[in-house]
Formats: structure tokens, sequence, C-alpha cells
């Protein structure tokens, strides 16, 4: 179901927003004992779509565009008077006291919320089995993943207990999993969306965005979400960057190089056949070089550790969240944190505390932050030449539960999605086929990315692309 | 492990030695940013950074959020938050 087919349906009467959360309702009660996509249900979101169901009654047409369309939020985004977890032990019993401007805004165009997702714990992940409450399964196979870290986000949107759902994408965190369960996500230009009330990560590379069955969805929810916010300095105008205009035909680039090594067979077929798709729709595609984007990776495990273990600071059992008992106040910290925080949060602490320390400071950190405007720089010159880069969103289809012990092979799931975060640029990952793993048909994706503030060019050659099919 | 009292992190034998292992990977595997940026070149990069300032202003009433985060402190007496002794903590 998508956002678009609700509204109409709304509009007409053909259904209402009552009925359709209690579908909704159904399909959790159904198929969320085994998946597992929520980490709680919201009791009030009857008496929101009861009311929204009276005010279409009411309004029709006139409506706020959300109104009545049942939407999952991923749990490291604060929504007031509801339980925050960002799946850690040490916010097990948080409450949030204010909302993130997205769920404001969200709120106001008539969303109902529909209840929270899981995900790996701190947004730290790429399977959403690091979560500390369990792991997400994928509603296509439930032998493997969802993806992560918005996996249950994805997870919801794939089961069809919802028509959207929000997420946040740090370093690829809503477009692998989108690529894993054959959904649309979006990571919007770093800024574009504003990161008030999210549960921080890695600042400078945290983007809200959504995961939806439609790019036409993406772009609706996008336009709601997005915009300047005094509570994120962040945040940027229509202006910040140079107009990105649509067009009829595009060029595409592939940086070839990049695509050499690590791609599954089947992923790299399904890919090849998707440029040819965009070639025979008239559109050009052409080789590119973008070098320094295979070393993203390495930047990336050096910015982002540092900004979590300067994030994660805060959780130290004073002021809230789990205090362990010990005999002194370093103690208190040292166990409260020991006992709330996984095995891959402490791996990022001390890997970032460790980046930042004096006298590796300038070795790791000084040299990641460079390497980042020099890959700015590369992009910037690609661009010149082409409307669009384009990649596999994920090396492979959904893994194994289990499968990726190793911290690395984990981490390199995300090769094709970091840069992007790293350069602040908008991506779009949009389901392009399955490939076929022990009978099932699994679902990939292809990555669009755009140039800063080219969320428009996404959602115009998305919506050519895949809604249109 | 020094790098754990700067973490604020107690790690067991175990946990400190496999994450030891594993850490010493990663940063083994990050550390081709060294071939890409030379050691001089640190200070010719600066990214598109310059401040943003708001009014220093009071945007919430008096006390509106007072219940809500006192109730979530994890020991309290009455509207105080409690927490060990922090100056002479022998004494």
């Amino acid at each position: 179901m998508t956002i678009s087919e609700l509204r109409k349906k709304f509009q007409s009467g053909e259904t209402t927003p009552s009925d359709v959360l209690s579908d909704s309702l159904q399909v959790i009660a159904k198929r969320d004992g085994e998946v597992h996509a929520y980490l709680d249900l919201f009791n009030d979101a009857k008496a929101v779509a009861d009311k929204a169901t009276l005010t279409y009654k009411e309004k029709g047409e006139g409506a706020p565009p959300l109104l009545g369309v049942p939407i999952a939020v991923k749990n490291n985004i604060l929504i007031k008077g509801k339980r925050t977890t960002a799946a850690s032990k040490i916010l097990e019993n948080y409450i949030a006291t204010y909302n993130a401007t997205i769920i404001k805004k969200l709120g106001q165009a008539g969303a109902v919320f529909v209840g929270s997702t899981n995900l790996d714990e701190f947004a730290m992940g790429s399977s959403t089995e690091n979560s500390a409450f369990g792991p997400t399964k994928n509603p296509l196979d439930t032998t493997r993943v969802p993806g992560g870290s918005s996996g249950g986000s994805a997870a919801a949107v794939a089961m069809g207990s919802v028509a959207a759902a929000i997420g946040t994408d740090t370093g690829g965190s809503i477009r692998q999993p989108a690529s894993y369960c054959g959904l649309v996500g979006l990571k919007p230009t770093y800024g574009a969306v504003s990161r008030y009330g999210l549960i921080a990560m890695g600042s400078s590379l945290d983007q809200a965005g959504t995961l939806t069955n439609s790019v036409a969805d993406a772009e609706l929810l996008f336009e709601i979400m997005s915009g300047k916010d005094e509570m994120d300095m962040t945040t940027i105008s229509p202006d910040t960057y140079p107009k990105i205009e649509v067009k009829d035909k595009y060029t595409f680039g592939i940086p070839r190089d990049f695509l050499k090594d690590g791609v599954d067979a089947d992923v790299m077929k399904r890919f090849l056949a998707h440029v040819e798709s965009l070639k025979s729709a008239g559109h050009e595609v052409i080789d590119i070089e973008l070098p320094l984007f295979e070393k993203g990776l390495a930047a990336y495990y050096i910015v982002m550790p540092a900004e979590v273990s300067s994030n994660l600071a805060r959780y130290d059992g004073m002021r809230y969240g789990l205090r362990v008992e010990g005999k002194d106040l370093l103690s208190e910290y040292l166990n409260s944190r020991a006992a709330g925080f996984g095995a891959e949060a402490k791996r990022r602490i001390l890997l970032g505390t460790y980046v930042l320390s004096s006298g590796y400071y300038d070795a790791y950190y000084g040299k990641a932050e460079a390497v980042r405007v020099l890959m700015r720089n590369e992009l910037h010159d690609a661009f010149k030449k082409v409307d669009i880069v384009l990649t596999p969103t994920a090396p492979t289809p959904a893994f194994k539960f289990g499968e990726k012990s190793d911290p690395l092979s984990m981490y390199r799931q995300d090769i094709f999605t970091v840069p992007v975060n790293l350069t602040g640029v908008p991506a779009l990952s949009l389901p392009m086929g399955t490939v076929e793993r022990e009978g099932k048909e699994l679902p990939v994706g292809v990555q669009y990315i755009a140039p800063h503030s080219g969320e428009a060019r996404l959602f115009d050659i998305g919506k050519r692309i895949y809604d249109g099919r | 492990m020094h790098l754990c009292t700067l973490s604020r992190l107690k790690l067991s034998d175990q946990e400190a030695e496999k994450l030891n292992t594993e850490i010493e990977a990663i940063l083994e595997y990050v550390s081709v940013v060294n071939d890409i940026v030379a050691e001089g070149d640190l200070t010719k990069v600066v990214g598109p950074v310059y401040n943003v300032f708001r009014e220093d202003e009071v945007t919430s009433g008096p006390g509106e959020y007072t219940d809500a985060l006192v109730e979530a402190f994890p020991d309290k007496q009455g509207q105080h938050l409690k927490v060990k002794k922090i100056l002479n903590p022998d004494s």
C-alpha cells in the first residue's frame, strides 16, 4: 500500500483511517511475533485515527496531506511521552520529554504513529542483530536479516503493517535495509531535515529519511519533514547550494573501478540490467572515476566512531537511563556503561576514544576529515560530467543471521553507502529486481546519488523509473 | 587498559582481549587514510564551516519540563538528583 493510494481511498470514503489502523494492527498481531519489527505499539493511535476518520467526513479533500496515514518510527527518534530506547539497555526505560521536529511536522500533517521500530543499538550496525531487545527478521525470508540499522522500520513497511516508516541514516542505515526489503529508501542532503530530537550517533553524518513503497511517497514525506529549523543549526536553506535542475534525459555515471571487487555476481547482473534499462529509456550512461570513494569506508570508520564516543559520553547513569551502583562516582560511570552498552557500542566507543586521543588525533581523525574534503571535491568534479552517480546499494542481498560475525565483514556491507554520508549528498535506493538464494527471490537495490540539494532530481527520475514501471 | 578508563567503560578480561584484537584489525584497515593525505597537507584542508547563531532566549515556560526530567532521575531526593559524593569521597 502507498500513501497516495490510501489518500484516494480516504477521500472517496472507500475506507477510513480507523479501518486502516485496525488492519495494520491485525498484520502486526499476525506477523510481528516472528518478525519483531516493533519495540512498542502506541495505544493512543486509535484516538488519532478515529479523529482522522471524522475529519475526512467533514473536510474530504481539504484534509491535511498525511491525515490518517499509519507510520512507524525508528526508536531513536523522540516522541513525547513515549519510550525511546535506541534499542539500548542504557535507555531501556527512558521516556522522551519532547517531540523531534520531524515528529511535530508529521503529526501536524495528520500522520498516525502506530509504533516504534527496532534498530541496531544506537543505530550502529547493518543487520539489526545489535539490538539489545533481540533482532528483527526480514519479512521476505525470516532466516535472513532485514538490514540495518533501520531494520525494524524496513520490516514494518515490508510486512505491510504501515504505509511508510521513518528511519535514520548515518552510513547507509535507511538505504541498505530498503535494498534488503524491496523498498524505496531516501537519505536526504545533510541538513535538509532537522536532527532535533534524534538520538545522535555521528552528528556530522546523521540524517532522518524515509522507507516507502513508492518514490512519490518519499517525495511527499520529504516535503513535509524538510526545512530550516532553528533548533538544528546545521539545517540548510533552499539557497545554501546551487539549484539542481530536473531534466528530460539524464547522464548517469558509474564508478566502474569501485564496483570491481566484492560485489556479488548476481547483484552485478541485476545492476547491469538496470543500466541497460536506463539506456533504453534514452538516458546516457558513462564510466567515471571516483578513486577516493573506495577509501571512504576507512575514513568513515575513523570519523563515525570519533563522533560516537563523544555523543555516547552523555550516557553515564547520572541524570537518566540505567545506573548501576558503585563505590564511588567513577565506578558508577564504569559500571553503568559496562552494563548498559552492547558489544558494538563498546567497540566503537573505544575506537573513537583511541582515534581522538592525544598523539593519535592528527594521524587518524585529522586525516580522515581531510579525506572527506577531498572526496567532496572529487564528487563535485564528477557532477560536472554526470547528473547522477549510480551504484548498487549494497554488495549482496540480505544475508543470514550470524553470517557476518567479524566486524569488518559487517562494515563492508556499507561500502557504497558511506561515501554519501561523508560528502553530505542525497541518495535514493530503489528496488532493481531480485536475485535467487535457496529457492527464494530476494530483492536488491540500486543507489542513485545526486549533488547537494538534488532531491528533486532523484524524485523525478525515481518516479519515472520505479513508480511508472 | 588506559583506553577503558578514558572511555569510562569497565570490561572483563575476556571482553578486553576480544575487543583488543578487533580494534587492532580495524585500525589497520582504516590506516589507508595515511596513503591519501600526507602529513604536511593537513592544515590546508578546511571544510565549509561557519558559525550559526540564534537569539539566546527562554523558549519554554517555567517548570514546563521539570516533572518529566525529575521523573527520569535514576535516584532522587524530593526534586534533587542524587549522586555519589564528589569532593573528598574517602572522608
